[in-house]
């Protein structure tokens, strides 16, 4: 088989190679990615937006730089897509909500802008749930995304764009954000892999903010040693976000290396008996504690928890982050860009006030609307102390039960999701038995941890399961290198769904 | 209650413009009257991504006011937002303080009709501002300038403690002066970079609990800071007069009428729904700061005005006048360095210097030095100059001349010293004009004057007027006065 | 948080007007009776016992960095202002704001 008729199952690493060895090209690898996306993407609904012109110049770009021997790195010249929340200038950014229809970003974000900088090929904007609310990216207002081990069902979310790119081999890697679990829980049910960094480890300056508190940018792949090098390439500080951190980024690589070379050998796994109760999938509890005992067998020492906390945590995280919504969401009012629309009727605020009520009624989608409604309740006079305040509190017993249970562990592991991917249309209508199968995910927010999903194995019905694990803050390279170590021994690993599969095959 | 014991109680609430070169949060212009939207990024206008970065001198001015006004520095601030939907306002909230601002506690000390007063202060916080709605023109359109959008503010509350509109017009006065004193804010009210709201209410005499307060907003001038006051002030006594209550609201000031009228309220309007700004982590003010900030501070407008009093004995009058900009008394000091006398020098600075400026904070490069005055108050001092010639002097140094002792030389404006000389004139001025001698000698005293007139045209107004005083007396009183 | 609807119509009525959106009288309904359910869920931190215990605004223990006071530029006006559904080439273009101050 010669490089390019495999070209789109190779991981980044993978193509750098390639590309290294001179066995490809940057335009070469593009053509093809955006050849497959143009065919597979009309059924499955990954991307909002393709930018052939963009990704092509980029691409030549590349393979200029490296005929000249000014190669950037292991990402030049490499394919990769972005969720549509990552703002990137003069590429339409949509956050898939009806109410930013058309607009053109003025600036990059600066994950984007390093990610250019390293020589990236940008292939486009990744499907997502509306202003990254949801968990299966069914409140897209634009299309609907499905996963590539089955169509019928929803890929996750909200970088369910993300993923399923990923995992259907659109592209080697995306950059997705994550602030209850929207990378790790899609990586999950699309059998890939997702980390969500430590909260400042990313600049979020570009993203549009959802809940400013919680939300990361990070990476999904079709391997760790892939997520480390995105990480590598948009980790560390930035001067135009002051929630970024000023400590060194970097060695995660040299993590993922690490990890595959020794296994999981000395590693404390910690297991949190709340993490394993009612609710959850007995095929994804088999497999999850299939993973650990892997990792125990291997060498690894389990060290039994306790996170007392965590049934607080679905009620906690719904009001933090609905609240900050609220607000960060006040700013699409019709005024300054986007959606315009002229009310029926002035009513009692006057044209101006039906105007932005209009625009914003008929702009945002209903879970937007219905998070932003309870996100000013819970700030609004009279309320603020019963719901917002306490949260707040409740969200400082849910990060002292990890600081407790980071010093008696390295790493914890845990279910991404409590269960597989499951029917479109089939949890509409119900939030909140939504937002309760965000319970492992939303922890990790709180806290601000740096967390992984991996795949761990297959349900009977072929769908994947995925492995979640937890570090300390800033322990990136803990993380990884855990990460690393239990791919090696994943039933999973470098399984390909059928979509893939079937399409790869022809 | 009878309305006539009732006592006014008014707070402040001022906003102040921090002379930063940029924006609060962003690197954008903060100058005024650039044209609209000019001085914009996707940070200030409200972009979908973009995050806040505070600006490191805003933070310093404000703990400079903070530390000038004595107030409690926390070491651990905190921003919230502020959310509330209006067209100028980008992100739909404004980044503000709210439940743990920079500075509490302080006072504004000040003197009002000759007595020390102390304006206890609530709070100071560090905010943006908003942009700009323009109402005029098109009928049905109101257009939006976002340039003074994240420019800088500092909001300075104080406590209801005081008394009349006077008061709370000096306290504004005061304020000013120590704003433009530390350098971080021009205080200008007609361009905005000063604003004044009031909270207004009435209790009797002797009460300790406060009626319902009414907010004036739109003040625009210190004279309407006195003027709006007494305006809603006589407004809620005539309500009591008659019996009706006063609705707890916002009233705009209108200058043109004369009158506070209720602005048009929604009933949410005031529900803000503060929270912590997730954008910006705890503001931590370090000692090191602080402890140079404090070493910068300059004196103060009002201790520098009893100073001058206490040190030079100057009346208050000129001290207040002096002090009202810091350039003007560092004007004066400096002349006083350099061995000018205080009494002339106030006189000077006050008059000759102050009427041929704009602006009193441009005294220092003004084209007469201190130096140079101190000059030419030394001639005035030493005789060879009359105080009246020192002014045409000083008018011709102003145009350029050139030093005072080169411009009185080349002028011939040194005074006439030699007693000899002056005594010749005096002999022939009398001997000239016998009637009115006679006249003095009857006891005329005033006839003196027509003698010093005539002494001063005949030898061009450079007669040593003390010199010429002794030596017309001497011969109008004296025996040999008429020269028999 | 305990005892009747946490929630009813009238409240998201209210609601809906602080937040600005125009919502009709079905989705009013539906949010109100979801948002009750909701409400109702998340009273379980009543339970909580927070006496002391300071809330969490921000997951890592950070400190505001400040930026020096230098102007980075701003952006050509048309940039900004051509992104917005009405403007005049000078400003931004709304319905007359009322009772505006």
């Amino acid at each position: 088989m010669s490089p390019v008729d495999g070209l789109h199952r190779e991981s980044a690493l993978g193509l750098a190679r390639l590309l290294a060895e001179g066995r490809t090209s940057s335009e070469e690898a593009t053509r093809h990615c955006l050849a497959r996306a143009e065919r597979v993407d009309r059924e499955l609904g990954a991307f909002l937006a393709l930018d052939p012109e963009g990704a092509l110049a980029a691409a030549r770009a590349s393979d200029a730089r490296r005929r000249a021997g000014e190669a950037r790195g292991p990402l030049d010249g490499v394919p990769l897509a972005l969720k549509d929340n990552l703002v990137c200038a003069g590429l339409a950014t949509t956050a898939g909500s009806r109410i930013l229809e058309g607009w053109r970003p003025p600036y990059d974000a600066t994950a984007v802008a390093r990610l250019r900088a390293a020589g990236a090929v940008l292939l486009g904007k990744l499907n997502l749930d509306e202003f990254a609310m949801g968990s299966s990216t069914e409140s897209s207002a634009y299309r609907v995304c499905r996963n590539p081990w089955d169509l019928a069902r929803v890929p996750g979310g909200s970088s369910g764009g993300a993923a399923a790119a990923v995992a259907a081999e659109l592209c080697a890697g995306a950059l997705g954000t994550d602030t209850g679990g929207s990378i790790r829980q899609p990586a999950s049910l699309c059998g890939v892999v997702g980390l969500k960094p430590s909260y400042g480890r990313v600049s979020r300056y570009g993203l549009i903010a959802f809940a400013s508190s919680l939300d990361q940018i990070g990476p999904l792949a079709r391997t760790t040693a892939d997520c480390a090098l995105l990480l590598e390439a948009i980790a560390g500080h930035d001067p135009r976000d002051a929630t970024s951190l000023e400590a060194p980024a970097g060695g995660y690589l040299e993590a993922c290396a690490r990890g595959r070379a020794e296994g999981p050998r000395g590693l404390r796994v910690g297991v949190p008996r709340e993490y394993f109760v009612a609710g959850i999938d007995p095929e994804v509890e088999a497999a999850v504690r299939g993973a650990i005992a892997a990792l125990a067998a291997e060498g690894a020492e389990l060290v039994e928890l306790s996170l007392p906390h965590t049934r607080f945590a679905v009620a906690a995280y719904y009001l933090i982050c609905t609240a900050e919504a609220s607000s960060n969401l006040a700013r699409y009012d019709g005024v300054r860009y986007g959606l315009r629309v002229s009310p029926e009727a002035a009513g009692a605020g006057g044209e101006l006030e039906a105007m932005s009520a209009a625009s914003r009624g008929r702009g945002f989608g209903p879970e937007v609307k219905r998070r932003i409604m309870l996100g000013t309740f819970a700030l609004s006079a009279g309320y603020y102390d019963a719901y917002y305040a306490r949260a707040q509190r409740a969200r400082t017993l849910i990060r002292r039960d990890f600081e407790a249970a980071f010093a008696r562990c390295d790493v914890i592991a845990t279910p991404t999701s409590p269960i597989p991917a499951f029917a479109l249309g089939e949890k509409q209508g119900d939030p909140l038995q939504m937002y309760l199968a965000d319970i492992y995910t939303i922890s990790c927010n709180l806290a601000g941890l740096p967390g992984i999903s991996l795949p761990c194995g297959l349900s009977a019905g072929g769908l994947p399961i995925g492995l979640q694990l937890l570090a300390a803050p800033l322990d990136e390279p803990q993380l990884l290198r855990a990460a690393a170590a239990y791919e090696a021994l994943s039933p999973a690993t470098g399984l390909r769904p059928p979509l893939a599969s079937a399409e790869g095959a022809a | 209650m009878s309305a006539r014991e009732l006592q006014a109680v008014i707070g402040l609430e001022v906003h102040a413009q921090l002379l930063t070169a940029s924006k609060i949060f962003c690197g954008c212009e903060t100058s005024f009257g650039a044209p609209p939207n000019t001085h914009l990024c996707p940070v200030c206008s409200g972009q979908p991504g973009v995050l806040p970065v505070l600006n490191a001198r805003a933070v310093e001015h404000a703990l400079r006011l903070a530390l000038a006004l004595g107030c409690r520095i926390r070491r651990r601030s905190r921003f919230a937002r502020k959310n509330y939907f209006y067209p100028d306002l980008p992100k739909g909230y404004q980044i503000s303080q709210y439940d743990e601002p920079l500075a509490e506690g302080g006072a504004v000390e000040l003197v009002l009709e000759g007595e020390p007063r102390r304006v206890a202060l609530t709070r100071i916080h560090l905010e943006e501002d908003a942009g700009k709605s323009l109402h005029e023109g098109a009928r049905n359109l109101s257009r939006i300038d976002l340039n003074r959008a994240g420019v800088p503010l500092v909001e300075i509350v104080s406590e209801p403690v005081i008394e009349s509109p006077a008061e709370a017009a000096e306290t504004m006065r005061a304020l000013r002066a120590i704003l433009r004193c530390l350098g971080i804010c021009d205080g200008n009210l007609e361009q905005g970079s000063l604003r004044c709201d009031a909270n207004v209410s009435l209790r009797p005499r002797g009460a300790r609990e406060l009626g319902v307060k009414t907010e004036v907003k739109n003040i625009n001038s210190f004279r309407f800071v006195q003027r709006a006051l007494e305006h809603e002030i006589e407004r809620q006594r005539s309500l009591y007069e008659r019996g009706e209550v006063v609705v707890q609201e916002t009233r705009l000031w209108d200058a043109e009428r004369g009158h506070t009228a209720p602005m048009r309220s929604k009933e949410e309007a005031h529900d803000y729904r503060y929270f912590p700004e997730p954008d910006l982590p705890p503001l931590v003010i370090e000692e090191a700061l602080l402890e140079r900030l404090r070493g910068e501070l300059p004196e103060l407008p009002l201790a520098r005005r009893l100073r001058l009093m206490r040190e030079l004995g100057l009346p208050e009058l000129d001290a207040a006048e002096l002090t009202r900009e810091r350039e003007l008394a560092d004007y004066f000091e400096r002349a006083l360095a350099a061995g000018a006398p205080a009494r002339a020098a106030a006189s000077f600075v006050r008059g000759e210097l102050l009427a041929r400026l704009d602006d009193a904070r441009g005294a220092l490069a003004a084209p007469v030095s201190p130096e140079a005055l101190a000059e030419l108050l030394a001639l005035v001092e030493s005789g060879r100059v009359s105080g009246k010639l020192a002014k045409e002097i000083f008018a011709r140094m102003w145009q350029g001349g050139g030093s005072a002792e080169a411009i009185a030389r080349a002028e011939g404006l040194f005074q006439e010293s030699d007693a000899a000389a002056i005594e010749a004139e005096v002999r022939r001025v009398i001997e000239a004009n016998p009637a009115q001698l006679a006249q003095y000698r009857a006891g005329k005293g005033k006839v003196l004057g027509f003698f010093i007139g005539q002494v001063m045209r005949a030898t061009g107004g450079k007669a040593n007027p003390a010199l010429l005083n002794q030596l017309l007396r001497k011969h109008l009183d004296g025996d040999e006065g008429g020269g028999k | 948080m305990s005892g009747g609807p946490a929630l009813d119509l009238e409240g998201a009525r209210r609601i809906a007007r602080l937040a600005r959106l125009a919502l009709d009288e079905q989705e009013l309904a539906l949010f109100a009776g979801q948002l009750d359910a909701i409400l109702r869920y998340v009273a379980q931190l009543e339970e909580l016992s927070l006496e002391g215990i300071e809330g969490t605004s921000h997951a890592l223990a950070l400190e505001c960095r400040t930026r020096p006071d230098e102007l980075s530029g701003s952006s050509p006006r048309e940039e900004l202002l051509s992104r917005a559904p009405a403007q005049d080439g000078e400003h931004f273009l709304v319905p007359r704001v009322v009772g505006h101050e």
